[in-house]
C-alpha cells in the first residue's frame, strides 16, 4: 500500500517535471534530425521566450542511469543508443549492465527487494505482474501521454501485455514469434525434403523419424522442455489452452492441452530428439548449431545467434511451424523497458525510455540485427539481416496468427510450477496425465488467490 | 578490548538470529513483503512438502558417503607421506593443491570434465566401450558427480591435519612396537589409530559440518535449472532456491531453523559420542 | 627383507602417484581447454591437445569482464576480512582468556553458540541490514559481517589459554602494563594461531560465493567468485572462456601458495591440534 502511494506520488512528480519542460529536451533525441544539435537549438530560444525564473532554474537532464538486460545480443545495440543518447543528455551517464538469462531474475529481485534495483531494466511477460503489483516498477500511462510516443506504433498485444490492471507499465523493446528452423545439410544427408508451408505436426514427425540416425548420434528434432518455444505453441493448436481468457483458471484438466504436451514427449520417448537430460546440459540451440539436431523450434531472435558461426549460417533456414488440427498458431512475446520505483533520476529515466521507444532507436535495433524492432515499420530492418532466411514468416505470425503471451500476476509462480512439474514429465520419470494434475491443482490454488 | 567483536557479533549475528526464527513463523514473499505471523505454517508446510524430505535425504547422503571416503582416504595418504620415502614435502603440496582453489573454479572444470556431450570423462570411457552417460543431468549419477569433486577437494586438506596428527605421535611407541615384532598394519590399528582419535574427531565434525553445507558444487555443476536438482540439493541449496528463486523468504528462514536444529543435535550427538571413542591420554 | 622394502616403497610410489594423477589432471584439463578454440573444445571425441597454444580466450574475457576491478574487489574484501579478524579476535581471545570482568561467562557462552550455528542460518537478515543500510552494491557489503568472527575468537582464545601465565606475570615485574603485554609478549607468541586463523579466514573471503552473489549483483562490485559464476552463466557456450576465467582465479593463489607453501600447510596443521 505505501509502496503504490509512492509510486503514485513518484509518478505524479515526473509528470509534472515533463509537463515543465525538463523532459522536453530530450524529446528531440527520438526524431530523426541529430539530435545534438537540435537540443541546444531548441533549448537557447525556450529559455529566452519564456525567461521565467523557474524555467531558467530547471536543470538539464543529470544522473547516472544503470539499465539492467539479460540478451546479450543487445549489447551492440545498446552502446550505440548509449553513445547517441549521452550525447544528447550530456549530464546523463548510461551503465549499462547485463546479466545471464539465468540468474537475471534472481538478482532482479534481490537488488529490487533493497532499493538497489538499476534505474531502467527489461521486464518480460511472466514477470510484469509481479514486479508491477508490487509497486517495483512505476506505471507510465501519464508520461506516454505527455510524450510525443503514440502508443498505436507499437503491437497491441504487447501493449497488452504490459498492462496491469489498466496501468501501462512498459514500452515494448522488440517482439518475436516461433519459427521452425532446420539443418538443410542434415535433410540432405537424409534424402528428406524440405520443412513448407504444408506442413503438419505428422509430417514433422515423419521426418524426424528419418533424419535420426542413432549411429551417428543425430536426432531429428529438439523436444525438450520449453514454454513459449514449445508447448506455448502447440497446445492451443491442438484445441487447449494455458490460461483461460477471465485468468481464473488453467487448462491444465483438458485431455487437448495434455495432448499439445504430450506430442513433444511423444518425440523424446521415440528417441527422435536429444534426451531431457541431455538438453538441459546443452542447451537445445547448442546443439541446433554443433549438427547434432536437424529441427529446432526457435524464435526469431536466434538468428543473431546462428549467424555468429559463419558456417553454420549457410546450413540453415527456417519455416512456419507445422499445423496440427488444420490451425497454426504461433505465440507473441516482447521484452519491455521498465522504471524503477526506487530511481533517483526518475527524469532522467524516463528519458532513456523514450528514447529507446524512438524510431531512432528501434531503427539501431532492426539493423543490429539483434531482435525485432516493436516499432511500427521498422521490422524490415531486422529482417534485411538476414536475406538468406525465409524471416517472412516471423511477421506473417505475428500479424496473422498469433496468440497473446499466457500471463497473470502470478505467472512467474505458476511457471516454476509447470517447469517442476513437466520437467519430470520430459524425462520420462511421470506421465504427462499426471504432471498436468499437479499443475492444474497449483496452478488454480494460485490463480484464485490473485 | 571484547567490544568490537561483542557489538559485530549482536548486530550480524545474535540479532539475525533472532529475526529468522520470528521470520519462520512469518508469511514473506516477494520483494521482503511480510505478510503477517502465520503460525506453524511454513513447519508444517515444510513437514509435507515432499521436496524437502528428498532434500532432508540427499544431504544425510552427501555425509554418508563424503564424510567416511574423505576420511578414509585422507587418512591412506597422511600413511603413506608418513613413510620415509623421498619427496614427502613435493607430493603435499600437490595433494594440497585442491584444497586451497577456489571452489567456484574447481566446480567450472570438473563441469567441463562431466558433461556428456563434450567432456573428456566420456570420451575416456568412449575409448574402452562404455557409452556415453548425461553425468550430472541424469539424476542417477549427479550426486555421484557431486561427492567426487567434494571428495576430491577434501582429501588434501584433511589430509594435512592427519599428517601432523601422526607425527605428534611420539617415536618411542613405534620403537617399542618394533622391538615386540609388530607389522606395519599391527603398528597403524594398535598404536597410530587409537592415539590419532582426538585429530580424527575434530576431522570428522568439520568435515560433517562442511559436508552438510554443501552449496557451491551444487549451484555450479547442476544448477538450479536441472531436472536433477530435486535429487541432488542440500538443505542449503534448497534455503537459497527457496528464498531467492521462489522469494519464500519466510519458508526459507523455517528451513534455515531445520538445519541449525539438525548441525546442533549432530554435533551434541557426536561430543556425547567422543567420550565412547576419542582417547585423550 | 630388502628387497621386501623395496616392493612396499614402490608400491606406495604408485598409490601416490597415481592419487597426484588425479588431483593434477583437473588443472592441466584446466589449462588445455583455455588455450583451445571453442570448436576444439566442442570436438566429438574430444581432442586432449590444442592445435595451437592460442590466449584469445584470455583477451576475450578481459574484454567482457572488469576483471581488474574484480580482483581488487576480492582481495581487498579478503584483506580487510582478514585484518580486522586477526585484530578483533585477537582481543576478545586475550580478554576471555585472560581478564576478569563482568558478564565475562555470559557473554562467552553467547559467542559459542554463534560458532554451533551454520553461516547460511544468518544470511537472509544479513542481507536485510545491508539494504537498511544502503549498502547493496558496495566494496563494504563484501566483507561487513564477516569482520567479526566468533570461532577466531574462540581459536585465540585457546591459544592464549596455552600460554604460562608467568610469562605475562613476569613482563608485569619488569613495568610493562597490560597493553604493552599484550603487544609486545603474548602476540607474538600466538602467531601460529594468528597465522592459522589468517590463513583460514583468507581461504574462506576468498572463496564464499553465496553471500556476495547475493549482495552485489553489478559486475564491477563482484567477487571473482560470483564473477565467475556469473560468467558460467553468461557464456555457457564458451568453455575455452570459462576455463580462461577459472586459470584467472586460480593464479593469484597458487602463487601465494608457492610462495607460502609452508605456512600454509603449518597453518592448516594447526587448526587440527589447537581446534
Amino acid at each position: 500500500m505505501k509502496r503504490k502511494l509512492l509510486a503514485t506520488i513518484l509518478c505524479a512528480s515526473m509528470a509534472l517535471a515533463t509537463l515543465a519542460g525538463c523532459g522536453g529536451n530530450t524529446q528531440t533525441a527520438s526524431t530523426d534530425a541529430p539530435a545534438a544539435e537540435t537540443k541546444t537549438e531548441e533549448a537557447a530560444p525556450a529559455a529566452t521566450e519564456e525567461a521565467a525564473p523557474a524555467e531558467e532554474e530547471a536543470p538539464a537532464l543529470e544522473g547516472e542511469i544503470h539499465y539492467a538486460y539479460w540478451s546479450d545480443v543487445l549489447g551492440p545495440y545498446l552502446e550505440e543508443c548509449k553513445a547517441n543518447f549521452e550525447a544528447a543528455n550530456p549530464g546523463v551517464t548510461i551503465v549499462l549492465e547485463p546479466t545471464a538469462w539465468g540468474e537475471y531474475w534472481t538478482k532482479l529481485e534481490t537488488a529490487a527487494t533493497g532499493g538497489a534495483v538499476a534505474d531502467v531494466f527489461q521486464m518480460n511477460g511472466p514477470n510484469i505482474g509481479k514486479y508491477a503489483s508490487a509497486g517495483i516498477i512505476v506505471p507510465i500511462d501519464d508520461l506516454v501521454a505527455n510524450s510525443d510516443l503514440d502508443l498505436n506504433n507499437y503491437p497491441q498485444a504487447m501493449t497488452d501485455l504490459y498492462t496491469v490492471d489498466g496501468n501501462l507499465y512498459g514500452i515494448a523493446i522488440d517482439y518475436d514469434t516461433i519459427g521452425l528452423w532446420y539443418n538443410k545439410e542434415l535433410f540432405d544427408a537424409a534424402g528428406v525434403e524440405y520443412p513448407t508451408e504444408d506442413w503438419t505436426w505428422d509430417d514433422l514427425v515423419a521426418a524426424a523419424e528419418k533424419l535420426t540416425d542413432s549411429s551417428k548420434g543425430v536426432y531429428g528434432m529438439v523436444a525438450g522442455y520449453a514454454d513459449q518455444g514449445g508447448f506455448y505453441n502447440t497446445v492451443p493448436m491442438s484445441g487447449g489452452y494455458i490460461l483461460n481468457d477471465d485468468k481464473s483458471a488453467s487448462g491444465f484438466k483438458d485431455p487437448a492441452t495434455r495432448a499439445g504436451i504430450q506430442c513433444w514427449v511423444d518425440l523424446i520417448q521415440k528417441g527422435y530428439s536429444p534426451s531431457q537430460a541431455s538438453l538441459t546440459e546443452n542447451a537445445d540451440y547448442i546443439q541446433f548449431m554443433s549438427g547434432k539436431v536437424a529441427m529446432l523450434y526457435a524464435g526469431d531472435w536466434f538468428a543473431a545467434t546462428f549467424v555468429q558461426d559463419a558456417d553454420f549460417a549457410k546450413k540453415i533456414d527456417c519455416q512456419y511451424l507445422p499445423k496440427m488440427n488444420g490451425k497454426r498458431v504461433s505465440v507473441i512475446h516482447g521484452k519491455a523497458n521498465c522504471i524503477s520505483s526506487a530511481t533517483k533520476y526518475p527524469e532522467a529515466a524516463w528519458a532513456w525510455v523514450e528514447y529507446l521507444a524512438g524510431k531512432e532507436a528501434n531503427e539501431i535495433l532492426g539493423k543490429s540485427g539483434a531482435a525485432i524492432p516493436s516499432y511500427k515499420g521498422c521490422a524490415d530492418l531486422y529482417f534485411a539481416q538476414f536475406p538468406d532466411y525465409n524471416m517472412g514468416i516471423f511477421a506473417d505470425e505475428a500479424e496473422n496468427m498469433s496468440i497473446p503471451y499466457p500471463a497473470s500476476k502470478t505467472s512467474a509462480e505458476w511457471g516454476d510450477i509447470m517447469w517442476n512439474e513437466l520437467i519430470a514429465a520430459y524425462s520420462g520419470d511421470v506421465s504427462v496425465d499426471e504432471a498436468c494434475d499437479n499443475i492444474a491443482e497449483q496452478m488454480d490454488a494460485l490463480l484464485a488467490s490473485e | 578490548m571484547i567490544a568490537p567483536v561483542t557489538i559485530g557479533l549482536i548486530i550480524f549475528y545474535f540479532y539475525p538470529f533472532f529475526r529468522v526464527i520470528r521470520d519462520s513463523f512469518h508469511n514473506i514473499g516477494a520483494f521482503d513483503r511480510d505478510m503477517g505471523f502465520v503460525g506453524l505454517d511454513n513447519y508444517v508446510g515444510m513437514f509435507k512438502d515432499k521436496e524437502m524430505w528428498q532434500t532432508l535425504a540427499n544431504t544425510f547422503e552427501y555425509v554418508i558417503i563424503i564424510v567416511p571416503l574423505s576420511l578414509i582416504l585422507a587418512m591412506i595418504i597422511a600413511v603413506l607421506l608418513n613413510a620415509k620415502i623421498k619427496g614427502v614435502s613435493v607430493f603435499r603440496v600437490i595433494y594440497f593443491l585442491p584444497a586451497i582453489t577456489m571452489s567456484v573454479a574447481v566446480s567450472m572444470v570438473w563441469r567441463w570434465i562431466f558433461n556428456g556431450d563434450f567432456g573428456i570423462l566420456n570420451g575416456i570411457l568412449g575409448s574402452f566401450g562404455v557409452p556415453a552417460r548425461q553425468w550430472l543431468a541424469d539424476k542417477s549419477t549427479a550426486m555421484l558427480c557431486i561427492c567426487v569433486v567434494a571428495i576430491w577437494s577434501n582429501v588434501g586438506y584433511y589430509m594435512i591435519i592427519l599428517l601432523a596428527g601422526i607425527q605428534g605421535i611420539s617415536k618411542g611407541y613405534y620403537e617399542a612396537a618394533e622391538i615386540d615384532g609388530a607389522t606395519g598394519l599391527q603398528k597403524f590399528f594398535k598404536i597410530t589409530l587409537p592415539l590419532l582419535t582426538p585429530t580424527i574427531f575434530y576431522v570428522v565434525i568439520m568435515l560433517i559440518i562442511s559436508t552438510f553445507q554443501t552449496f557451491d558444487g551444487i549451484y555450479l555443476m547442476i544448477g538450479p535449472k536441472s531436472q536433477a536438482i530435486k535429487y541432488t540439493q542440500s538443505v542449503v541449496m534448497y534455503f537459497y532456491r527457496s528464498a531467492f528463486d521462489y522469494s519464500k523468504k519466510g519458508y526459507a528462514s523455517a528451513i534455515a531453523v531445520l538445519l541449525f536444529v539438525i548441525i546442533m543435535s549432530l554435533t551434541v550427538f557426536q561430543m556425547k559420542m567422543q567420550k565412547k571413542w576419542v582417547n585423550y591420554d | 627383507m630388502k628387497k621386501k622394502v623395496n616392493i612396499s616403497k614402490l608400491l606406495i610410489y604408485i598409490v601416490l602417484l597415481s592419487g597426484v594423477l588425479i588431483a593434477v589432471f583437473p588443472f592441466v584439463w584446466m589449462f588445455l581447454t583455455s588455450f583451445k578454440t571453442n570448436t576444439e573444445a566442442m570436438a566429438i571425441p574430444p581432442t586432449i591437445l590444442p592445435k595451437k597454444i592460442r590466449f584469445d580466450s584470455f583477451i576475450t574475457i578481459f574484454e567482457k569482464l572488469p576483471f581488474l576491478k574484480i580482483y581488487l574487489n576480492t582481495i581487498i574484501s579478503a584483506l580487510v576480512t582478514v585484518a580486522a579478524q586477526l585484530t578483533f579476535c585477537a582481543m576478545a581471545g586475550y580478554a576471555y582468556a585472560r581478564i576478569n570482568f563482568p558478564f565475562k561467562n555470559i557473554l562467552f557462552t553467547a559467542t559459542l553458540a554463534v560458532l554451533m550455528v551454520p553461516g547460511t542460518f544468518f544470511i537472509l537478515p544479513q542481507y536485510r541490514l545491508m539494504y537498511s543500510m544502503k549498502l547493496l552494491n558496495t566494496i563494504p557489503a563484501l566483507f561487513l559481517p564477516n569482520l567479526f568472527s566468533a570461532m577466531g575468537t574462540f581459536l585465540l582464545r585457546q591459544f592464549f589459554l596455552s600460554l604460562p601465565q608467568e610469562l605475562e606475570d613476569a613482563a608485569y615485574i619488569d613495568g610493562c602494563n597490560r597493553g604493552k603485554a599484550f603487544i609486545k609478549i603474548m602476540l607474538p607468541l600466538v602467531k601460529p594461531g594468528l597465522v592459522s586463523l589468517g590463513i583460514l579466514t583468507f581461504k574462506f573471503a576468498w572463496n564464499d560465493l553465496m553471500w556476495p552473489m547475493i549482495v552485489n549483483t553489478s559486475t564491477d562490485k563482484m567477487t571473482l567468485s560470483a564473477a565467475l559464476s556469473f560468467m558460467q552463466g553468461q557464456y555457457v557456450t564458451d568453455y575455452a572462456c570459462i576455463m580462461a576465467g577459472a586459470i584467472m582465479a586460480v593464479i593469484p593463489v597458487l602463487v601465494l601458495f608457492a610462495i607460502f607453501q609452508k605456512q600454509f600447510i603449518e597453518g592448516v596443521a594447526h587448526t587440527g591440534i589447537k581446534g
